[in-house]
């Protein structure tokens, strides 16, 4: 369902989030960016989208270093409850500079990835099921298992989720909080540039979509509760099947006003996110 | 002749404009059990903080084993052999009591170490054992303590600190973890320094004592004759028997 790519689409600005308590409202322009490079790959080297994913993974992955490193560790000085704010500022103040940089760079026009499979279809039991979304699928699912075993199987992927939990407690343990922090960067930027690389495919980016689908990863947040990690694919799983519900119902054209109504809902009904911290 | 370990000499710590210490000293030696007592909000939580590397001191020197901590990072200091058990009861509630440890373990030889460590800690608390899939967060107060010196043991350091071992604990809990750290202190000589409201437990579990009133030290002695001294007891025994 389509709900597993609302997932994807959130999950490294949940991750980012947990670990640092930093909202990063460009993460949308780093999705598009991402998108961009796929494009870019795939338009001047014919590099199949799906193969720039992990190429796309490794400079978004670098790129976050880089903004972690000039931008991010400056707000290691506040303490939690200014933090919030300050790196929403800053981030506002980022996607300004990258959206503009994007515009320069590929044009205001529409940018889409239409490779000779686009149009393809998979008919399984007389349901048509399009090769494209199928294949975003299974990225996902590579996602999120690739991301389980990190966190859950890794020492350093453990670090991240005790840091996420009580830095302090964490770092007295001898993890390197700087270099926690750094890598969720790299790793929270690596997957949006993912998100980006496949909505070139089913979608169309243009360098100020960012905030389309910075609105999408939020609401999902939301609705997963901030500062969970794991539950932002199953709320995005949610977010997708009620929006799949209204358009049977409703039709269309309200399908991006579901989001909204949700996320008012959610904020007005359980503020604190369908689950526990 | 014991070696010093730790040496904290006239730091000044302050939080923002706030000063809350005042020329603290304090001297551990090799092995040493060293208890910090006073009334509440006195700074002796500020001294173990500034001491791990969570506050800086503003003046003064901090060294142990001949290195200076004074400028270090946390994660620098925890390295170099100095464990803290804060306050603040801070398990990963959302791991299990096996990764609780597992983390614990995280500094490079402690890794290396840490099959053989856990073994032990399971020896020391069997019930960390029983319920080592659990999440950290099911377990009772006087377990999540165990833990948290069962975490800070796995990453070895050579000089152990507690915030409040008993905060919040029962009596006999609180007599059975004492026992326990003295078991544990048997058999790797670790250094301890102790910050604790049960003065009479903590004094008569360790060598010698610092008394620290608004930001001072005040007193410096052997346990022993704390517990045998008449002011000692009205000011600080008296209140601790109440409990």
């Amino acid at each position: 369902m389509i709900g597993v790519f609302y997932g994807l689409v959130a999950i490294g600005l949940a991750l980012l989030f947990g670990v640092m308590r930093y909202m990063n409202i460009a993460h949308g322009s780093f999705i598009v960016i991402g998108g961009y490079i796929s494009f870019w790959l795939f338009t001047l080297w014919r590099v199949d989208p799906f193969v720039s994913i992990p190429v796309v993974m490794l400079v978004m992955f670098l790129l976050g270093l880089i903004v972690y490193r000039v931008l991010f560790s400056q707000l290691g000085k506040f303490p939690e409850g200014p933090r919030l704010g300050t790196s929403m500022l800053i981030t506002f103040g980022l996607i300004l500079v990258m959206d503009n940089v994007v515009a320069f760079l590929w044009t205001s026009e529409p940018k889409t990835i239409t490779t000779s499979y686009s149009g393809q279809v998979f008919e399984i039991l007389s349901v048509r099921l399009p090769v494209i979304r199928l294949a975003v699928l299974g990225v996902t699912f590579i996602v999120i298992i690739a991301l389980h075993l990190f966190l859950n199987r890794t020492y350093f992927g453990k670090s991240i989720r005790a840091t996420a939990e009580d830095w302090e407690a964490a770092s007295l343990l001898g993890i390197n909080i700087g270099r926690t922090y750094l890598v969720a960067s790299g790793v929270s930027i690596a997957l949006a540039g993912t998100a980006g690389a496949t909505i070139a495919l089913m979608y169309s980016i243009t360098p100020y979509s960012g905030l389309e689908w910075l609105l999408t990863a939020f609401v999902v947040l939301v609705l997963a509760g901030l500062g969970n990690i794991k539950e932002v694919f199953v709320a995005g799983l949610l977010l997708g099947l009620v929006e799949q519900l209204s358009v049977f119902f409703i039709g269309g054209h309200f399908r991006a006003v579901v989001g909204l109504v949700i996320f008012v809902l959610i904020l007005i009904l359980r503020p604190q996110g369908l689950f526990k911290q | 002749m014991r070696g010093t370990v730790l040496e904290v000499n006239k730091i000044d710590v302050y939080y923002g404009d706030l000063k809350a210490l005042w020329e603290v000293s304090l001297v551990i030696k090799e092995g040493e059990i060293v208890v910090l007592f006073g009334s509440n909000g006195a700074g002796k939580s500020t001294t173990l903080r500034t001491i791990s590397g969570l506050l800086r001191a503003a003046t003064g020197s901090i060294t142990f084993n001949g290195l200076n901590l004074m400028e270090q990072a946390v994660h620098r200091i925890v390295e170099l052999g100095i464990g803290l058990v804060p306050e603040e009861k801070k398990i990963f509630r959302g791991m299990t009591v096996l990764e609780n440890l597992e983390i614990g373990a995280f500094l490079g030889s402690a890794r290396q170490a840490k099959n053989t460590t856990m073994k032990w800690v399971y020896e020391v608390f069997p019930v960390l054992k029983e319920r080592r899939k659990q999440k950290a967060g099911t377990l009772s107060g006087g377990e999540q303590q165990m833990l948290l010196i069962s975490r800070a043991l796995m990453s070895q350091p050579k000089l152990l600190m507690i915030d409040e071992l008993s905060f919040g604990l029962a009596p006999l809990l609180v007599q059975n973890l004492f026992r326990t750290m003295r078991q544990i202190h048997e058999s790797t000589g670790i250094s301890i320094l102790l910050v604790e409201q049960n003065v009479r437990m903590a004094l008569e579990f360790s060598d010698r004592g610092y008394i620290i009133e608004n930001g001072s030290v005040v007193a410096e002695g052997r346990a022993q004759d704390f517990l045998n001294s008449q002011q000692v007891k009205d000011a600080y025994l008296g209140i601790a028997s109440e409990e």
